[in-house]
């Protein structure tokens, strides 16, 4: 029997990079998958909750655009029906593209089709075959958690995957959870026309945003008619007639939130289980995530682990960059680690919430002496010119000598813009640099120069493009 | 009536606000001396208004052209004088805010309303009655439009930036003359709002200095659009015939008659040298009427400094306040700082945009660096296939043994903000392995910046979402 020099379990994108890693490096690799290739991202993720999010853009955004000479629109159709099947369609040829057809190029890689349980340190059995391997890495990823809220298990409630696949717009929409994902599907509905309240335990939308960015946010949802209620907990959810009734606790009040449709986004959980992992010893966290060092190895020595399945942060990009990392150290003893300072993230909404490096709090707990400046949008030409000056941005910057430690922005291109905040973060730039280096007008990247300014002089006193 | 002052700076644009916000900054009283509008060019009659009528004309015309199959969009109304009456509204506003406010904020600062005429190295008169004397002067007087010279021209009543702005009604047709940033923006606005838009450029290329890769994907998406464009053109003579003006032009050695209810002339920007009486001063001039100037911006006369489009090429905004600010620095306390553009990102600001950073590939051949190129197509980066937008490519060029970037060109819908990222890793020497070592959101289109510096070292055709 083969007896494989790495042997990875799931098949999305940390899976995936170790495998192209393994290829390069030729070692001969399995790769174990229970369900369809490419993880979440691809599959139920990132890509059809862009996509979706466009769609719902250009169909309010056409109605509701600040531009009193363009009219006319009141009569937009959408097809959501049609929209779904589009999104299926992009799913297919994207995981075609970048997953199934990349497989294929993989010299020395097996693949095996099942559940992965391992019998013993460097054996598994999937669906009864054995595979044998002499380094192993878990990147199974992760699944959403269902909190235990009484009655749930008896209502038919969605979660992501659910929702990506409704055939009907739903009337109404009450998601459960006020993060990322609850955000992104809330406003997607929103903008295709269903009334949609979101319910959120903490006192905060996004609680590791910078509350300026979370409270900016929140209020240009509520501006699009979305219903948000805070500080909430849920007590129990049921159903009346052809709604969901949710039952929460506010403070000393109780409260009764309604939807056609009930979306929970209350996190998401490791998915560790059933994997044998309490018969060979692998640590897991209080979570159940597979707890790693920072070279990705788990507590046994010749196992490693990748992506969501060992916990926060959970995105794709790092999953990527981590299974790399893995595979090399796996099969060459690179000692690479991985380096999550800078590490760009974006809440898809409209507009895009991205942060890089640390937030003010961040900075402040570890000790640094740190400077923070915050800037509306309003305060940027280009959000005149285009007539949308929702935003802000807000940098926390080392006070002695202005080195950049984070960035966070609110605006509509945000998860691009984030990429310069990243090299300046990675690249330890400060705040001198960025005032010092040219920015196109009119663009809303000059924000990131105007909140360095605004560390050096009052920049709603300054004409354009001054340094 | 005399006054004098340490500083006066001639012009109100970009440069002349910098320099004199500079100025005021250092303690120096200042005298401004403008005859026309607060804010120069840009806010009044360039990026701003433009960018707008940009912004309006992408909604308009991408609300009906869009790739999502399940949006059924019915016909809009476009009210074309309602536009332009709130483009006014927006650009008096930016104006009053970034310009007059500012200059109210500068108590040492004066403005003086009127034209200036240098007497000598140290003194003008403004509108022939009083006259300024000064220690050192600073000249950011802008530029106009460049005139091309064709028989008949100025006998027709044609169309530059600043009465293109003006139009009150949408022109059924219009041919623009220039193929480069101003042609194009205006052509792209008047035909994404009904007109129909013919553009004759001199060159073999639209925009000839980006990369050709751009230049020739930029032309074929506009013509997609329903934009006739012709280069190589030799412009003959131009004449009225009835409601229509008739451009005379021999186009591939065959002349041809292009026809249509207004005409812009974009060929080019001249500097505002003339009427200064700078013949009274020190200061020369180059072979294109720019005033010459050293590295540290001083001209050929010891106390006067130039700054912005009056200095020549490039013709920005954004270098323009650099260089008032530097001007202003080096004159009054003999800071010795000198202009930095090797790193001056630049964006035409078309439907998808052309952006660019550093050097092109030409250029860094020319300056006998080994370079090495990739050119990547957006249709390769997945947020293009999800937002159904697959126009535009990336080009990098970079140092070929070091990976050095020297230059990136992008041609996106938003390469104006894309480029900001590879104009950090171009002012901060950063390599190809530098950008792929960071990781990039997913998905983003800015995504493609990392991928075009992972082609250097792989096939990423070949490659998943998201990985090193």
């Amino acid at each position: 029997m083969d007896n494989f020099e790495l042997v990875i379990i799931g098949a999305g994108s940390a899976a995936m990079a170790a495998v192209v890693k393994a290829g390069e490096l030729s070692a001969s690799v399995a790769i174990v998958e229970r369900g369809t290739i490419g993880g979440t991202c691809v599959n139920v993720g990132c890509v059809p909750t862009k996509h979706l999010l466009r769609a719902g853009e250009i169909f309010y955004y056409a109605r509701h655009n600040n531009f009193g000479s363009i009219t006319g629109a009141e009569n937009l159709k959408l097809n959501f029906a049609q929209a779904i099947e589009e999104k299926r369609q992009l799913v297919a040829g994207l995981r075609r593209d970048k997953y199934e057809d990349v497989l294929a190029n993989v010299p020395r890689l097996t693949k095996f089709q099942g559940s992965a349980v391992f019998t013993g340190p460097h054996e598994l059995s999937v669906d009864g075959t054995c595979v044998k391997g002499e380094k192993f890495l878990i990147a199974t990823g992760s699944s959403p958690f269902i909190p235990p809220i009484e009655g749930i298990d008896k209502v038919d409630y969605l979660t992501n995957v659910e929702a990506l696949e409704l055939e009907e717009l739903p009337e109404s929409l009450m998601v459960l959870g006020g993060g990322p994902l609850g955000l992104e599907f809330a406003q997607m509905f929103s903008h295709f026309g269903s009334r949609v309240c979101v319910v959120q335990q903490g006192s905060q939308l996004l609680p590791r945003m910078e509350p300026e960015i979370a409270q900016a946010l929140h209020r240009y949802l509520e501006e699009e008619d979305i219903e948000i209620c805070v500080s909430a907990d849920a007590r129990a959810v049921g159903v009346k007639g052809k709604e969901k009734v949710l039952t929460v606790r506010v403070g000393a009040e109780t409260r009764e939130y309604r939807g056609e449709q009930f979306l929970v986004a209350t996190g998401r959980a490791s998915n560790t289980k059933g994997l044998g992992l309490e018969t060979i010893g692998v640590e897991l966290g209080k979570h159940g995530e597979i707890v790693i060092d920072d070279e990705q190895r788990t507590s046994v020595g010749h196992i490693y682990a990748a992506g969501d399945v060992r916990g926060e942060p959970m995105l794709e990009t790092t999953a990527a960059k981590e299974g790399t990392i893995a595979a090399e150290n796996a099969l060459t003893g690179a000692y690479r680690k991985m380096d999550h300072a800078s590490v760009p993230a974006c809440i898809f909404t409209y507009p895009q919430a991205a942060q890089v490096g640390m937030t003010d709090a961040e900075a402040t707990a570890k000790g640094y002496k740190c400077a923070c400046r915050v800037l509306d949008l309003g305060q940027v030409p280009k959000a005149q010119v285009i007539k949308d000056t929702r935003g802000v941005i807000k940098m926390v910057a080392e006070a002695d000598e202005g080195r950049i430690l984070g960035v966070s922005i609110l605006a509509p291109e945000a998860g691009d813009l984030i990429h310069e905040a990243t090299l300046a973060v990675k690249f330890k730039l400060t705040i001198y640099d960025l005032i010092d280096t040219i920015h196109v007008f009119p663009t809303l990247s000059e924000s990131l120069k105007l909140v360095a300014q605004a560390y050096v002089k009052d920049v709603t006193k300054m004409p354009c493009c001054t340094d | 009536m005399t006054k004098t002052y340490d500083l006066a700076v001639v012009g109100g644009g970009a440069a002349a606000f910098a320099a004199s916000i500079k100025a005021a900054d250092l303690g120096a009283t200042v005298a401004m001396i403008e005859k026309g509008a607060l804010g120069g060019t840009c806010v009044n009659v360039g990026c701003v208004p433009t960018k707008f009528l940009l912004t309006a004309g992408d909604k308009w015309y991408s609300a009906k052209n869009h790739a999502v199959h399940g949006l059924e969009i019915e016909p809009k109304r476009l009210d074309f004088a309602r536009l332009m009456a709130q483009k006014d509204e927006m650009v008096l506003g930016q104006r009053q805010a970034k310009y007059s406010d500012v200059l109210d904020g500068l108590d040492s600062v004066e403005l003086i309303q009127g034209h200036a005429l240098f007497l000598s190295d140290h003194e003008l008169s403004v509108d022939g009655n009083g006259t300024v004397k000064a220690d050192k002067f600073v000249v950011a007087t802008g530029s106009s439009a460049q005139i091309v010279k064709i028989q008949g021209l100025e006998d027709v009543d044609y169309l530059t930036n600043i009465e293109a702005l003006e139009l009150k009604e949408l022109p059924r047709s219009m041919i623009v003359l220039g193929g480069r940033a101003v042609g194009l923006e205006f052509g792209q606005i008047f035909s994404r709002f009904g007109s129909r838009v013919t553009i004759l450029q001199r060159s073999e290329r639209i925009i000839p200095e980006e990369e050709p890769e751009i230049s020739d994907a930029l032309r074929r998406y506009l013509e997609d659009e329903g934009t006739s464009i012709e280069t190589g053109v030799g412009l003959e003579s131009v004449r009225k015939d009835g409601d229509d003006i008739v451009v005379t032009a021999t186009v591939g050695g065959n002349s041809r008659e292009f026809r249509a209810e207004k005409l812009l002339v974009a060929t080019g920007r001249r500097p505002n040298t003339t009427e200064l009486g700078l013949e009274k001063t020190g200061v020369e001039l180059d072979a294109h009427g720019a005033i010459k100037v050293n590295d540290e911006l001083q001209t050929t006369a010891a106390n006067i400094w130039a700054a912005g489009d009056v200095i020549g090429e490039p013709m920005l905004e954004t270098v323009a306040a650099k260089e008032g600010s530097i001007a202003s620095h080096n004159a009054l306390n003999g800071a010795k700082k000198k202009t930095d553009f090797s790193a001056v990102p630049h964006a035409v600001f078309t439907v998808p945009q052309a952006a660019s950073v550093g050097l092109t590939d030409k250029q860094a051949n020319e300056m006998g660096i080994k370079c090495k190129c990739r050119t990547l197509e957006m249709s390769m980066v997945p947020k293009a296939l999800i937002a159904l937008d697959t126009r535009g490519l990336i080009k990098m060029v970079t140092e070929a043994d070091s990976g050095r970037i020297l230059g990136v060109h992008i041609l996106s819908p938003i390469a104006s903000e894309l480029i900001h990222e590879a104009t950090l890793a171009v002012k901060f020497k950063l390599t190809i392995d530098d950008i792929i070592d960071t990781v990039h959101i997913f998905p983003a289109v800015s995504e493609a910046i990392k991928l075009v510096a992972q082609s250097f070292k792989r096939d990423i055709g070949k490659m998943s979402c998201c990985i090193e």
